[in-house]
């Protein structure tokens, strides 16, 4: 879950329009129309990543007059489904994989049997991925891989699923200090 | 109290931390520097962040005499790619000074004029840059050099396990030097497990990479993916040399370089399990203490002593033994889940009970953290709480943390409330801990026993799992 409590403001006199903002945007929240940026407030799920890029200060973080909630209810789908995806997936549904909004992989396939079908509609029905950005895509490649939906590559994504359980056994067993096939 | 000639290193400005903090733990009353010298007296002397500056730049010239570079011709790009951490190491400058030598002794020896620094940062997208600027690298370097960003623009990687994709600017040159530090940082993760290739999974990759590191692989095999990416055709294609600034708890020591990585790693490993093993063992014998924050990177990768908070979080394992399945206690929350003694799998990993309190007098926001939801936290300062609220990785942390107005006030508090007298700081020094009386006369009275722990036991088990006895 993510409560929103920020938004990302423009200032068209010094922004110049570089796109920096928009490469890093993981909700396409901030696009350059026109050279001069344009939030979607819908969109914006103040990760600050636009914030962090632009070079001209352009952009600022201001607080949202009513915070936003995001938040896709495992409760509201088949949980036969949600189990099935995660099995396939081999992920437990119910351990965080995201440290910054404590996403579970029930709440990502969840979402994803509501018809999400990029990271970018993961950010906007679960949050994930509008924190630090860093960890936690990994298990959402293997949830959309669980549900056959290929993910195209993106500036902003290239599509990973491999797991430690998918490393060939012969490279397993060459190398035991790794402790390949221990759950842990 | 505090002896001044053991003063931690100052704390760099910037974007990803609050203003700097006027009175620093140091400065409290009843705050020691227990020097290094005097709980380990046999871990290896380093220098401190006031000295030592050009004997690394003799070291690094001395160690890269016998680096073989034919491989480099004049016309080449040569790409150094070189880690924000390694600046976050006492003050940066010894590794600034490594850098800066590779650089020289690569153009005098080859010919070659065309050297690119391609300087990795560990999260953010402005952390390299402010690093440029702050130790004004374009001049001292006599090169260009780069940001490079988890975010930024990918490479495909291809291994013997799969494609990983790695930071285009890394890979864009003819060759590589790989410039790194050997300091251990989150050993929780790397378990001494090809410790000095770990960047070529996280600092010259890209956040993908990252995540099926830390995501998909347990915290033991992950260690393998460093090594099928630093084998893959193409690191190896452009690989000429490491060169990597060396340490122990006490400060830095020097400058090690090899044309053979795997060579390079074992000797450092070595030295690391010798030297920083004790402190890490050390601090796993706190049984109750109250930790401050105060230095300029996120809590969890600020120092005392060498070692890093997060190895105090993750205390009561000891992550050097590869035996312990996970140094970050998930095996034992799964256990509990699974057998049904735990309802849900919420917390990230087990945190160490010996923590009573935490104050944050001054730490960077944006590497997620829930320590508050768990330990008691005093932030410094109403500016650093209102910085924890706007950041993206760290929401919910002022809402179960309180905020004092002055460093003083919280340390008081924490007092109070964590039924603890005593008291650690992580404010990133090498070759002392600050502490409190309670504390130090603790870590004194500890310390003989540790190191014969570490000398009968724990140190040829540690050597004995990777074959190093």
């Amino acid at each position: 879950m993510k409560i929103v409590k920020y938004l990302s403001k423009v200032d068209s006199e010094k922004c110049n329009g570089d796109k920096h903002c928009e490469k890093y945007c993981p909700s396409g929240a901030i696009k350059v129309v026109e050279k001069k940026a344009v939030v979607d407030e819908d969109r914006c799920v103040a990760c600050g990543k636009c914030y962090e890029a632009c070079g001209e200060g352009a952009v600022q973080l201001i607080e949202r007059t009513e915070p936003i909630t995001i938040f896709t209810d495992p409760d509201t789908v088949d949980q036969l489904e949600i189990q099935q995806l995660c099995e396939k997936a081999g992920v437990m549904p119910d351990i965080s994989i995201c440290p910054c909004t404590k996403t579970t992989p029930k709440e990502i396939a969840a979402a994803i049997i509501k018809g999400a079908k990029s990271p970018e509609d993961i950010v906007l029905m679960t949050g994930t991925g509008a924190g630090c950005g860093v960890y936690c895509i990994a298990i959402v490649f293997r949830m959309f891989a669980a549900a056959d939906i290929i993910i195209e590559d993106d500036p902003r994504w290239h599509n990973m699923t491999l797991m430690a359980d998918d490393v060939p056994e012969s490279i397993k067993s060459e190398h035991p200090v790794y402790r390949f096939g221990e759950l842990f | 109290m505090f002896n001044p000639e053991l003063s931690p290193p100052e704390v760099m400005p910037s974007m990803y931390g609050p203003k700097i903090r006027e009175t620093r733990s140091s400065d409290l009353p009843d705050m020691a520097a227990i020097s290094m010298r005097d709980l380990f007296p046999e871990i290896k002397q380093g220098f401190s962040h006031k000295e030592g500056i050009d004997d690394i730049r003799k070291i690094a010239e001395k160690e890269l005499s016998i680096v073989n570079m034919d491989k480099i011709k004049p016309g080449d790009k040569v790409n150094i790619l070189c880690s924000e951490h390694g600046f976050s190491l006492l003050e940066g400058l010894h590794y600034r000074e490594m850098l800066k030598t590779v650089g020289k002794v690569v153009r005098e020896r080859t010919g070659c004029n065309n050297i690119r620094y391609r300087l990795a940062s560990g999260m953010g997208i402005r952390e390299a840059k402010e690093i440029i600027e702050y130790f004004d690298l374009k001049n001292y370097l006599n090169a260009s050099i780069t940001p490079m960003r988890p975010f930024d623009k990918g490479v495909p990687i291809e291994t013997e396990i799969g494609t990983f994709y790695g930071l285009a600017k890394a890979y864009d040159g003819d060759w590589i030097i790989h410039a790194f530090h050997d300091e251990p940082r989150d050993l929780y993760f790397h378990r001494m497990l090809n410790r000095t290739l770990k960047p070529f999974v996280m600092n010259y990759a890209r956040y993908e990479t990252r995540a099926v590191f830390h995501s998909n692989f347990t915290n033991r095999n992950s260690n393998f993916v460093q090594k099928a990416i630093f084998d893959s055709p193409l690191v190896q294609s452009k690989f000429v040399f490491g060169c990597i600034l060396t340490s122990t708890p006490d400060g830095i020591t020097g400058v090690d370089a090899d044309n053979d990585m795997y060579r390079l790693d074992r000797r450092i490993a070595k030295d690391l399990l010798n030297n920083y093993g004790r402190v890490l063992r050390l601090i796993s014998e706190i049984d109750d203490c109250i930790a401050v924050w105060d230095g300029g990177r996120w809590g969890y990768y600020l120092h005392a002593g060498g070692i890093v908070f997060g190895c105090l979080e993750n205390g009561k394992y000891d992550p050097f033994d590869l035996d312990v399945p996970s140094a970050m206690g998930i095996d034992k929350m799964v256990e509990k889940y699974l057998s049904g003694e735990s309802e849900s799998l919420d917390q990230m990993m087990d945190l160490n009970p010996a923590i009573k309190a935490i104050v944050v007098n001054q730490a960077w926001a944006g590497l997620p953290t829930d320590i508050p939801v768990h330990i008691p936290t005093v932030v410094v300062g109403h500016d650093q709480a209102e910085f924890l609220n706007r950041t993206s990785a760290n929401p919910t942390f002022m809402e179960s943390a309180v905020v004092s107005e002055t460093l003083i006030d919280a340390v008081d508090f924490a007092l109070k409330i964590a039924g603890t007298d005593k008291i650690i700081s992580f404010d990133d020094s090498f070759g002392s801990i600050t502490a409190n009386t309670s504390m130090a006369k603790y870590l004194m009275e500890k310390a003989p026993e540790v190191s014969k722990q570490v000398d009968d036991h724990y140190l040829p088990l540690w050597l004995k799992q990777r074959g190093m006895e």
